[in-house]
């Protein structure tokens, strides 16, 4: 059964109405099932540069976001530098010279472009600011790493770099912009954790070593609505929205504290124990439980959380212990450092930066199987995996993807490369799979010829 | 000129501050970050440069040549003639020593991360790489390294070391694991264990220890400490309790039961460790500025400074 979301201005104009299927959008970072797509047969299991590739095009600049689909629309960002910047290394890296610290003195774009879905042709292109970076990133991270949100009446884009919050139209005007200001993070090593859109408003987090916050916005004025100050330094999590069966909160996860807060920004609980440097991979929402994990291959702590719906106050776990009340269950050392977690048919899966697979009870966390390696020649993996079809999916830096059985019994069924490198992480609607590699967008889907 | 002043300059601390058997023999005027020493021939890494010295004459060393990598030399080892060198994101290099001229590349392996460090047991070199963790490498051929297989290591690895049938590996922050080199087909360690201090030393060294009594020890210098694993037992290695020396222990080199020490701001300390369980220091040499690297080569032990130079000293008697 095919999922109908009737879509319309709070105007109700006729014009403006519009009705996409669920299928046919995939609105912010990891979808709206955290990267779990709907079964339909018309996706892809193998692919290439040139086979089942309905069209590709080349996106200029460095950008790790991910694109964004509303119907016939494609979204996408990118911050587009004057001068050639160097380029990121593959893998996985221990920090080493200026801690893997960079600063561009060049001058860049930051862009938005809406890609046709039928045809691959950019229907409108947005140059949101130009100028100097105003802060640092890793080397490895880029200027436009967060990935826009959309609800098919406006894209919501946020570049943390600038610390800029724009909503622009389907037809790419400005309807709003909020100017939250620039925010070195602790490391330098710039930002990434993504907006996120729920009833009407337009979320952000800002975790840095100036003043880290998390923030709602009108999605139609882009009046702060409420402000919550936090007590980290830096952090790329996505934060996410948790509707259980208790109430809806927003979950996010930091290096200091995993936190939630109501939707009118009150702390409902927090939880300590993450990896000691900020935490990447977004929360895991399924409908009895939010996966929460951290990975620094460099910290002694690399926890994976289940946190059942209707915790409050502090909820850490005391030492020794796997779970209490509000914890389901503990993985102390399975967390990875950038990917993030993927709950899918009653397993966990995790994604290893380093290649490996392995496959968790989603309820209980008893491991079904362990590090499993996808291939010892894939030089790392930063983007996470999603699923449809009964299949995982991997995609490594070398923009390989790997085509893993769902299900206890580990099984590898392919590999399709694109033969760039790619971190972004994929998104998946209208029966076409979305890569962003290095230099380009590929729609691909099944039947396509080369 | 400048090299006269070099040594004047560590004479006036040797005058001052030595406490032993040494004498200062000589002075390489080179920062090396690395150093290895093999009988007359001393081997400098300094950032992706690996130079040779000919130090037959340790009262004039002699630069035999050199090689340049494009990344970072974080570890190497020199065997047969050859010297096995970790070099950051160009993986593993091959470099001939074994001449009089400047050295030159036999072969290298890309390998999939950030290569730290490398040892060579038999036709394997043992290269731990931060994102495969320890790879095995066929070396048979030097021109044409191969990969076999890699055992995952579940931090940033570090160090590796082989001794008899068995490899040992470190990672960032505390993992110990050893490896059944005679499992050809599996790599996945045999045994693990935990050091009580965290490493986050990025060029933690690790050693074996002369069996003592049937009994095996691995070292493994790493966060300042000399740290301790008992591996007679291979599946179920021990952590023992770990020596602390005066400054901070960076890298170690071994002659027979004797630790030679790079103690960083406390020099070079000796230290005795025939009772594993019991060691003590027997010697120590304070240097110029602090010592971030040591080498022995017969009765010449080679220090290299944070200040920028490699001093040569003569072990007395």
């Amino acid at each position: 059964m095919r999922r109908v979301v009737l879509l319309t201005s709070l105007a109700l104009t006729l014009p403006l109405l519009s009705i996409v299927e669920a299928t046919d959008r995939w609105p912010q970072f990891r979808g709206s099932s955290a990267g779990v797509a709907d079964d339909d047969p018309a996706l892809p299991d193998t692919w290439s540069e040139t086979e089942n590739v309905v069209w590709k095009i080349e996106i200029l600049g460095q950008s790790w976001s991910s694109p964004v689909v509303w119907g016939d629309h494609v979204f996408l960002t990118s911050a587009i530098s004057a001068d050639k910047e160097p380029s990121p290394t593959r893998g996985l890296a221990d920090p080493t010279t200026e801690n893997g610290r960079m600063q561009s003195s060049a001058s860049h774009r930051w862009m938005v472009y809406d890609v046709d879905f039928n045809t691959g042709k950019v229907r409108w292109e947005r140059e949101v600011r130009n100028g100097q970076p105003p802060i640092a990133r890793h080397t490895r991270n880029s200027y436009a790493s967060e990935t826009p949100v959309t609800d098919g009446e406006r894209v919501y884009v946020y570049f943390g770099t600038l610390g800029i919050v724009t909503a622009l139209d389907m037809k790419g005007d400005v309807v709003w912009t909020r100017d939250l200001g620039p925010k070195e993070s602790a490391q330098g090593w710039g930002m990434a954790a993504s907006p996120l859109l729920h009833k009407g408003r337009v979320y952000i987090l800002s975790d840095n070593k100036v003043e880290s916050f998390i923030a709602a916005f009108d999605a139609q004025t882009g009046d702060e609505i409420w402000r919550s100050k936090r007590e980290e330094f830096e952090g790329w999590s996505t934060p996410v929205v948790w509707e259980n069966s208790q109430r809806t909160e927003i979950v996010t996860a930091a290096a200091g504290r995993v936190r939630s807060y109501s939707l009118d920004g009150q702390l409902l609980w927090e939880l300590s124990g993450m990896s000691d440097f900020g935490s990447i991979p977004t929360p895991v929402i399924s409908p009895g439980l939010v996966y929460i994990s951290s990975g620094y291959p460099g910290s002694p702590r690399r926890p994976v959380f289940a946190v059942r719906p209707g915790a409050n106050g502090d909820i850490s776990l005391k030492p020794g212990e796997s779970g209490n009340q509000h914890i389901a269950w503990l993985q102390p050392l399975l967390g990875s450092y950038q990917t993030s977690g993927l709950a899918y048919r009653g397993h966990y899966y995790t994604l290893l930066d380093r290649g490996f697979l392995l496959c968790h009870d989603a309820v209980t966390g008893k491991q079904i199987y362990g590090r499993q390696r996808l291939d010892v020649s894939a030089s790392g993996f930063a983007a996470s995996p999603w699923a449809y079809n009964g299949k995982v999916f991997a995609l490594s830096e070398d923009g390989v993807a790997y085509v893993i059985q769902a299900g206890p019994e580990f099984k590898l069924l392919g590999r399709n490369s694109l033969d760039e490198m790619t971190m972004a992480t994929p998104a998946v609607a209208r029966g076409s799979l979305f890569i962003r590699t290095q230099s380009k967008l590929y729609r691909i889907a099944k039947g396509t010829k080369p | 000129m400048a090299i006269s002043l070099v040594i004047w300059h560590v004479l006036t601390s040797e005058t001052a501050a030595q406490t032993g058997r040494f004498t200062l023999a000589g002075t390489i005027p080179i920062a090396a970050e690395l150093i290895r020493a093999q009988v007359d021939r001393a081997y400098l890494a300094t950032a992706g440069t690996l130079t040779v010295v000919d130090i037959s004459r340790p009262d004039t060393p002699r630069t035999i040549g050199a090689y340049t990598f494009p990344d970072r030399i974080w570890g190497f080892r020199v065997h047969d003639g050859l010297a096995y060198v970790s070099a950051d994101r160009s993986g593993l290099g091959v470099l001939d020593v074994a001449g009089n001229g400047t050295p030159t590349i036999r072969g290298s392996l890309k390998t999939p991360g950030q290569a730290k460090s490398v040892f060579v047991s038999g036709d394997i070199a043992l290269v731990t790489d931060t994102l495969t963790g320890v790879d095995f490498v066929r070396v048979d051929d030097p021109a044409r390294p191969s990969l076999t297989g890699s055992g995952f290591l579940d931090g940033f690895s570090t160090d590796v070391v082989a001794s008899g049938t068995f490899a040992y590996a470190a990672d960032r922050p505390t993992g110990f694991y050893v490896f059944d080199l005679s499992k050809k087909d599996s790599f996945e360690p045999v045994g693990t264990s935990q050091s009580g201090s965290p490493n986050n030393t990025q060029r933690a060294q690790l050693e074996v220890l002369p069996e003592s009594s049937g009994r095996r020890v691995v070292l493994l210098a790493a966060g300042g400490l000399l740290q301790l694993f008992d591996v007679t037992n291979p599946i179920d290695p021990m952590l023992l309790p770990p020596f602390r020396t005066p400054g901070a222990a960076v890298r170690i080199a071994l002659k027979e039961h004797f630790v030679y020490v790079a103690d960083g701001q406390a020099g070079l300390q000796v230290v005795d460790f025939s009772i594993p369980t019991a060691p003590k220091i027997v010697d120590s040499f304070k240097t110029m500025s602090p010592a971030r690297d040591v080498a022995v080569a017969g009765s010449l032990v080679l220090v290299a400074l944070a200040g920028g130079e490699v001093v040569i000293l003569e072990e007395g008697v």
